[in-house]
């Protein structure tokens, strides 16, 4: 061994030597790190858990018919290389890869004539989990002799020939759609029967044939080799099931591609074979799964800002120790690298050494976590910490806090007065940060595809609290000095004791602005995202519970029920019918797809959320759009039931549109007018409208058949009408009709028409409307199509102009989304009503709720008649978003992150104060001699582990809020890894903050009277007079 | 033959906030092979800077250094870290500072070679020949805080020629020693430099140093003012025909701050012009409390295995200096504080003006020195940030005193020791004498009947030693104050009323 390797081997046992000194601290600083380090491994972890769990839950939400890998065969076999058990082997061989386990044979026969009987046969091998029993037993194994099978639907006979005698054993319903997937038609599934709304149902009846029976057996090779299905069409199936668990998030890709190769491999032979994937839902599950795994990132860019500060700080409290030791040995000549070799040893064997200690920590809380968790321990650990990724992670973590450690020891943090590194570094940071800020929000798509995202994530929280760090250690010190000049007995003292080792008390300052800042952002954030989640519900659903019509089987919601039904059911305290309606906007329809919404003053002041940034109050919103006057729709009341027409000449043919007492419309045709004399054209009103009022009459050309170019030619004419026994005085024309002056009889009105087939005129009553358009708060860009508030907003609806007046601007409308206008229902039916008789319909229904009868009020709606309707509650959604896992561990993610700043900010207070007491004896000593009692020596170390506090929780918890606003403004995705509608709004949840500054400010107190207690205990007395000892 | 150390017109500036400090102002000196030089100077004079630029410690801000042909303000760091590795061994003045609490005596000795790769059996024999040379052989797997300040002090003039370098640097050597251990250190360096054919380049402000130089050196305000040697005294003409004649022949001749100059043949003879030098003006010391009677009573204490002191008894009359003397390890430092009440004895007691001392509680005797007892360490713990005066004011508001009666008491305190002038100087930017001076003024600014001071003179020039003794001597004289001193310094001995010699008498038991 030469001279060099020798010496340097000297120094290395020197550093071990240093580093097992019980006062030496490098255990203390060792631990913190592995504490820092363990959050860093534990997020890792568990954001695999939350990841995998989520996909886990999407899969689980697959539709029954897909969520399932399939290879499937079609056709009739020609035998030989398509005969059963070579399609069976050939398929097992393909799929064999694939990390679903092993598949479920199956066959289905194509409904057909078979030994006389028309029947479906299929067959399953291992039919039992599959069925739900109704009646009898399960079958045996299918032969062509006794093929017992159970009846899925259906009757008729069942072949009982020589060569298939089927056997029913029992009836049965599938579990699922999972097996035979699109095999079967939907309705040949009991499960997959939706309710029909009466109508529906009974159309259902009517086109569709009676069916034959389906029965299905067990065993697929005993069912198929009888010869009399010879040339039977038939589907084979191969199905590997998805559920829950599989595949884990990590088999994704694989499944995929193996599944792909299955199909390059089967389809290589015959094109009768297919293989199906869910790729999209698996890769949409992914996705969503990555984006919030990556948003985790945030907290793991707190952990990684936690390690480092604490590296530093553990560094600030060796500083002092480790700086003799290099001055000793440079003194006995040690060389550059010497010296460096001991600091680096030293510093990669804390670093290092409580890294590999943290990792091995988190991963075994990450492990049981998992395991409480029902995922897979070994696999979670394997796809996360003890990755390729996860280990270098590690390492890397640890590599920077030794590198943090070497790099400090070795800084003069005593420095004063001077702008250094560390100050451009911060202002670097804070650049770094607003550049982030100005350049906009990171969404779920850049999250979803990585490149700078995940990046700023992971940055954002360090810079912030690394500049807030910085900031703290440049108060702190001169906080001091102020005090040593000017403050009062003790805090004179510890201003003194701060001024004389600015560096460390700066040190201890900064990680506790940090982990305080980075503890506060996480509590932050986790109200965001809780009250985000809140808000998210609240939005989509602007009261309790909204009903709808259900697409499936359209029935509208006052269909279904009257409204007093919905207001009368036990819980719901009032019902509230909402219209809503897609419009077009502008001059020339310069906006489509605006949401039109017509809700009741008093559904609007109910309204669960609204912002102030967003425009007025709820409360100023319903008052502006309120109504100035009376709204109802007007006509002429109908009493008698008949309706007589009085009209001139014309080919001109009549409707009347009479809005019945029950609120609905009806047209009544009263026929064409004579072309060469005034007729008196009469309808019967139908017994449901009478008592009801005519609104309008139509005026509609006749079709023109005789050459298609003739539609290019108005009807242009005028005639007198008269609806005898009513007055029509003061009604005005519409779509070609103009009321013109002249001579006409009382009640009647003469007109001008120009008429086509693509417009029919109408004659119709004054509205309220008509002078006063309704009045609606619309959304920003809404209003800057007409100029602002004041203008008429002309819009379509249904191809029907409605004009709507700007009362207010506001940035989003709940229950919307985009473009948006919210109008008083009463006016904006009318308006609506007017142009086109019967489209303001109610489309929903918004019930409030009574506090604790959700339950009674869903448990009630899910009956009849209410059942076929679409159902959407508030607190569902919210339910939801807490079942969520993403969510779930995104919040518990954020609460383990604060409360393992929280803690380690307490360990570095400990650190701190024990090396203030370790570094300043000579001073306390010297104070004690001059008379100070260990009572205010205690004192003075409190003050200053006060101060500390201090100015560390001060400034990391403004840290703490202004991280959380720019992580608000900066990540736009809610905690279940959406785009969060309404945007996220900063919440700080003073509870969460009250009580984790008690537990912060106990566990501060403790650690400085037990810390203080201790060092001062010996009845003796410090043993020497001052000195540095 | 080119000297081993060439200093040609060093400077080195510290920088501060206020603006650089010089400490070397154009020093030239050099030092032969073998030559064993001793530069004395008083506090503040750039000794210890001298000696951190001849060890590579410290780089020049101008002018030549060649330490055995290298310009150690020129060359690479790496370059002079190796260079100091090959040539120079250094002993610093505070000596448990350079040695590490965690290494054994022989394994502190052969640190060095450690470093330099010796292998693991060269290290311990010649650590272990080296610790038989100075009488601690037994001792050599004693860790520091079980060997007494000589011991230490010897060990680490031990480690620091381990590696048998050209040139031993040392400063201070035994500053923190009684004479006798001072002067057994002296000799056991020059001896050991001797022996290892190696110069030594001592700085101190014991003029006891002197004793085992081939040449003095005087160093002032960072220059070489006088050098002693076969010649006999000299006065060093510096670059540009500058002389410096020390203030102590000037202050003889009755010169004050000009000098008429007439020349003869070979002659130039300085007349003193105008007003002598002016003494500083002493104020009145601030009101103090009658002195007490300080008695040791049969005092015994043990320190695990280790007895500091055995059955001691002593006493101390108000209005007389007395001074502790002894050996290193004698126990000087552990009486002063069973006396200053830091600690309590395992057995006898310690009585104060009838109070028996060692009978209160901790909290108690706090309360009784605030009252009665003023204490100066050997390292005082001044706040650099703070003026003179304002850590004399920290210290009384310790003591119940604020305000404007805190200032004047100060100011009154500081005018005593010497420092008015630089009362509102922050502590960082005076000497170490001008510090030791503040730590008085902190003790007596409130007056304390008992005075205790641990080795107040350990790193002051004479002149300064014989003012704060001085000063010692008018406070209990005038004012009937105890004052009890722990030293060494012959020059504050020889100003004291009584003497308490302690014997060297640490005793390991079990």
């Amino acid at each position: 061994m030469g001279r060099v390797t020798r010496s340097a081997w000297y120094v290395t046992a020197l550093a071990l030597r240093r580093l097992v000194r019980p006062q030496g601290g490098a255990l203390g600083a060792a631990l913190g790190i592995a504490a820092a380090t363990a959050v860093l491994a534990g997020i890792l972890v568990g954001a695999t858990v939350a990841k995998d769990r989520s996909v886990a839950q999407a899969v689980e939400r697959l539709p029954a018919a897909s969520r399932a890998v399939r290879a499937s065969w079609f056709g009739v076999p020609a035998g030989g290389d398509e005969a059963w058990p070579v399609l069976d082997r050939r398929a097992r061989g393909a799929l064999a890869p694939l990390p679903t386990g092993a598949p479920v044979p199956i066959v289905l026969l194509r409904e057909a004539t078979l030994g006389g009987a028309f029947v479906g046969l299929a067959a399953v091998d291992g039919l039992a989990p599959y069925v739900l029993l109704r009646s009898g037993r399960l079958p045996q194994a299918c032969t062509p002799e006794r093929c017992e099978v159970l009846r899925l639907r259906g009757r008729g006979r069942l072949p009982d020939v020589p060569g298939l005698r089927v056997v029913q054993v029992g009836t049965a319903t599938l579990r699922s759609r999972q097996l035979f997937g699109d095999f079967l038609p939907p309705t040949d599934n009991a499960l997959a029967d939706a309710e029909l709304a009466p109508a529906l149902a009974r159309a259902d009846r009517y086109h569709r044939p009676a069916p034959g029976p389906l029965v299905v057996a067990e065993g697929v090779s005993g069912l198929v080799s009888s010869p009399v299905l010879d040339r039977a069409y038939r589907s084979y199936g191969w199905v590997q099931r998805l559920s829950g668990g599989t595949p884990r998030l990590w088999q994704i890709d694989r499944l995929v591609a193996d599944a792909d190769r299955a199909r390059a491999e089967l389809q290589a032979g015959s094109d009768a074979w297919s293989v199906s994937v869910p790729v999209q839902e698996l890769g949409s599950a992914k996705q969503d799964a990555t984006i919030s795994g990556r948003r985790l990132l945030l907290v793991g860019g707190e952990a990684a800002a936690l390690l480092v500060a604490f590296a530093v700080l553990a560094a600030g409290t060796l500083r002092r120790d480790l700086a003799a030791a290099r001055r000793r040995l440079t003194w006995h000549g040690a060389q550059r690298w010497q010296r460096a070799l001991l600091t680096g040893t030293e510093s990669g064997v804390i670093g290092l050494g409580g890294g590999a200690l943290g990792w091995v920590i988190g991963s075994a809380i990450g492990a049981l976590a998992a395991g409480l968790a029902g995922a897979p321990v070994g696999a979670v650990l394997r796809e996360s910490v003890l990755s390729p990724g996860g280990l270098l992670l590690g390492l890397a973590a640890a590599v920077l806090a030794a590198l943090v450690i070497a790099v400090t020891v070795s800084l003069d943090l005593g420095r004063r007065g001077r702008v250094g590194p560390l100050e451009i570094a911060a202002l670097a940071g804070v650049v770094a940060v607003l550049a982030v800020v100005a350049s906009g929000s990171v969404d779920a798509g850049e999250l979803a595809h990585g490149g700078a995202a995940p990046a700023i994530l992971l940055l954002l929280p360090g810079l912030v609290a690394f500049a807030a760090a910085v900031a703290a250690s440049r108060l702190l010190p001169a906080t001091g000095r102020a005090l040593a000049r000017r403050g009062r007995s003790g805090a004179r003292l510890a201003g003194v004791s701060i001024a004389r080792s600015p560096g460390a008390a700066g040190v201890a300052a900064a990680f506790l602005a940090l982990a305080v800042g980075l503890a506060v952002l996480a509590a932050a954030y986790r109200s965001t995202l809780q009250t985000g989640e809140r808000d998210q519900a609240a939005y989509a659903v602007p009261a309790d519970v909204v009903v709808r019509e259900d697409l499936r089987s359209l029935v509208p919601v006052l269909h279904a029920a009257p409204i007093r039904r919905y207001s009368s059911l036990p819980g719901v305290e009032a019902a509230y019918p909402v219209f809503r309606a897609t419009a077009s906007a502008g001059p020339a329809s310069s906006v489509s797809g605006v949401t039109v919404l017509g809700v009741p003053g008093a559904a609007i002041r109910a309204m669960p959320l609204w912002r102030s940034d967003w425009g007025a109050s709820l409360n100023g919103l319903a008052d502006a759009v309120a109504p100035s006057g009376p709204t109802a729709l007007r006509g002429l009341r109908l009493a008698g039931p008949r309706l007589r027409l009085a009209v001139g000449p014309g080919l001109v043919s009549y409707r009347a549109t009479v809005r019945q007492p029950d609120g609905s419309f009806r047209v009544v045709d009263f026929g064409r007018a004579d072309g060469r004399r005034p007729t008196v054209l009469a309808a019967e009103l139908p017994v449901q409208a009478r008592g009801g009022s005519l609104v309008s009459l139509t005026l509609v050309p006749p079709r023109i058949v005789e050459r298609g170019s003739d539609e290019g030619l108005a009807l242009r004419g005028s005639t007198t009408i008269r609806l005898l026994g009513a007055s029509l005085g003061d009604w005005v024309g519409g779509g070609g009709v103009t009321v013109v002056a002249g001579p006409s009889k009382p009640g009647a009105v003469r007109v001008d028409y120009t008429l086509t087939p693509q417009r029919s005129g109408v004659l119709r009553a004054r509205q309220p409307t008509d002078d006063a358009p309704p009045a609606a708060a619309v959304t920003p860009a809404l209003a800057r199509l007409v100029g602002g508030v004041g203008r008429i907003l002309p819009l379509r609806i249904g191809g029907d102009p409605v004009d709507v007046r700007v009362a207010a601007v506001v940035d989003r409308i709940p229950g919307t989304e985009g473009d948006a206008l919210l109008a008083d229902l009463g006016a904006v039916s009318t308006a609506i009503d007017t142009v086109a008789p019967g489209t303001a319909q109610a489309s929903e229904l918004w019930l409030d709720v009574a506090a604790g009868q959700g339950d009674a009020v869903s448990t009630a709606l899910a009956r009849r008649p209410f059942a076929v309707l679409e159902k959407d509650s508030r607190a569902a959604r919210e339910a939801d978003a807490r079942r969520d896992p993403l969510g779930h561990g995104t919040l518990l993610a954020l609460a383990a992150a604060a409360l393992a700043a929280l803690a380690l900010a307490a360990a570095g207070l400990v650190l701190a104060i024990r090396a203030d007491l370790r570094d300043d004896r000579g001073e306390l000593t010297d104070l004690e001699a001059q008379g100070a009692r260990p009572a205010d020596l205690r004192r003075v170390v409190t003050t200053r582990a006060t101060l500390v506090g201090a100015v560390g929780v001060a400034v990391g918890a403004l840290a703490g809020v202004a991280l959380a606003l720019l992580v608000t403004r900066v990540v736009s995705v809610t905690a279940r890894a959406a785009a969060p509608q309404p945007p996220l709004a900063t919440t700080i949840d003073p509870l969460t903050l009250a009580l984790g500054a008690a537990a912060f400010t106990a566990a501060a107190v403790a650690v400085v009277v037990l810390t203080t207690r201790r060092a001062f205990a010996d009845p003796r007395g410090p043993g020497r007079i001052g000195g540095e000892g | 033959m080119t000297p081993l150390v060439d200093l040609r017109d060093v400077f080195v500036v510290h920088p501060s906030e206020d603006g650089g400090v010089a400490a070397l102002r154009g020093l030239t000196l050099g030092v032969e092979r073998g030559e064993i030089c001793v530069v004395l100077g008083p506090s503040g004079a750039g000794k210890s800077t001298l000696v951190r630029v001849v060890a590579g410690l410290e780089r020049p801000s101008a002018g030549l250094a060649l330490v055995d042909g290298l310009d150690v303000g020129a060359a690479s760091a790496s370059a002079v870290a190796r260079h100091r590795a090959r040539v120079v061994g250094y002993a610093d003045q505070h000596y448990w500072r350079a040695l590490s609490g965690d290494l054994t005596a022989v394994e502190l000795v052969a640190l060095p070679l450690g470093l330099r790769g010796a292998t693991g059996d060269r290290r311990d024999r010649r650590a272990r020949e080296l610790l038989e040379r100075v009488g601690l052989l037994e001792r050599a797997d004693a860790r520091p805080a079980e060997l007494s300040g000589g011991e230490q002090q010897r060990i680490a003039l031990c480690a620091a020629v381990a590696h048998s370098p050209a040139l031993v640097v040392a400063d201070e050597p035994t500053g923190e020693l009684d004479e006798t251990t001072a002067r057994g250190v002296l000799d056991l360096l020059a001896g050991l430099a001797r022996d290892e054919g190696a110069a030594a380049l001592v700085v101190s402000h014991d003029p006891t140093s002197a004793a085992i130089a081939d040449r003095v050196v005087q160093v002032r305000d960072g220059r070489v003012g006088e050098e002693r040697g076969d010649e006999g005294d000299t006065v060093v003409i510096g670059r540009g025909g500058w002389l410096r004649v020390p203030e102590e022949t000037l202050r003889a001749a009755g010169i004050g701050e000009r000098a008429a100059v007439r020349l003869g043949r070979g002659v130039v003879e300085l007349h003193p012009v105008g007003a002598a030098a002016v003494e500083d003006d002493p104020r009145d010391a601030p009101p103090t409390a009658a002195g007490a009677l300080v008695e040791a009573r049969g005092v015994t204490r043990r320190f695990g295995l280790e007895t500091a002191l055995e059955r001691v008894d002593a006493s101390f009359e108000p209005g007389t200096l007395t001074v502790v003397t002894g050996p290193s390890g004698s126990g000087k430092s552990t009486l002063l504080a069973l006396l200053a009440g830091l600690d309590t004895p395992d057995e006898g007691e310690v009585v104060i003006g009838g109070v028996v001392l060692s009978r209160l509680d901790r909290d108690a005797r706090a309360a009784f020195r605030r009252e009665h007892v003023g204490v100066v360490g050997q390292t005082p713990g001044l706040s650099g940030l703070l003026s003179a005066r304002e850590n004399v004011e920290l210290v009384l508001g310790i003591r119940g005193v604020d305000g404007v009666e805190a200032h004047e008491r100060a100011m009154d305190a500081l005018a005593i020791v010497g420092l008015a002038d630089n009362a509102g100087r922050a502590v960082d930017r005076l000497s170490a004498g001008e510090r030791e001076r503040v730590a008085l003024a902190r003790a007596i600014a409130s007056g304390p009947g008992v005075l205790i001071a641990d080795e107040p003179t350990a790193r002051l020039d004479s002149g300064t030693t014989i003012a704060i003794g001085g000063l010692l001597g008018d406070l209990a004289r005038e004012h009937g104050t105890t004052v009890v001193c722990a030293t060494h310094d012959p020059l504050l001995i020889a100003l004291a009323g009584a003497e308490v010699p302690l014997a060297r008498t640490p005793v390991r038991s079990g």
